[in-house]
């Protein structure tokens, strides 16, 4: 996957704020996509 | 995952959950559950999508396995249709290194299919290495 799509990826926080993967550069970030929240 | 916590925080990695169900949902299952990790929502899947983590179609998920693993999550009391879940999606996991480039993806090929601990741990310690 190219970098501008990565950076253009949004997602909704608990709080309601927007984020974005670049908030996290720096360390390793494992993302676990959930089917559901049983 | 909720096992492997230790393993993940001495290795430094910061581990979040995405999920495309309502706010609402997230918030009852926080309250519900201790899930040590922060919920992101992704409503319109753009990521589940982006990563290629695919909604399968009733011949691909309703297999014996899938069917066996339901029965389980049913026996202790985890009723996926009762909470309107799209039972269609595949859950997924990807990992981006330091640097931020995608590092490992793995796309389950049915509901009951995730990796094991060790493997996500092998690929976090290669990632490392970035």
């Amino acid at each position: 996957m190219d970098r501008a799509t990565l950076a253009a990826l949004r997602f909704e926080s608990e709080d309601g704020s927007e984020v974005s993967l670049d908030r996290w550069h720096g360390g390793t970030v494992l993302l676990v996509f959930l089917r559901w929240l049983g | 995952m909720r096992e492997a916590e230790a393993e993940l925080a001495a290795r430094g990695v910061q581990v979040f959950a995405v999920t495309f169900e309502a706010a609402g949902r997230v918030r009852d299952y926080r309250q519900r559950e201790t899930i040590p990790y922060p919920i992101l929502r992704d409503p319109a899947r753009a990521a589940y999508r982006a990563f290629g983590i695919e909604r399968r179609g009733a011949t691909s998920i309703w297999r014996p396995r899938t069917i066996w693993y339901y029965v389980k999550s049913a026996l202790r009391g985890r009723f996926a249709g009762s909470v309107k879940a799209d039972l269609y999606q595949l859950g997924g996991d990807v990992l981006l290194g330091p640097s931020g480039a995608v590092c490992w993806v793995y796309r389950s090929r049915e509901p009951a299919d995730r990796p094991g601990i060790e493997t996500i741990l092998k690929e976090i310690d290669d990632c490392r290495d970035d």
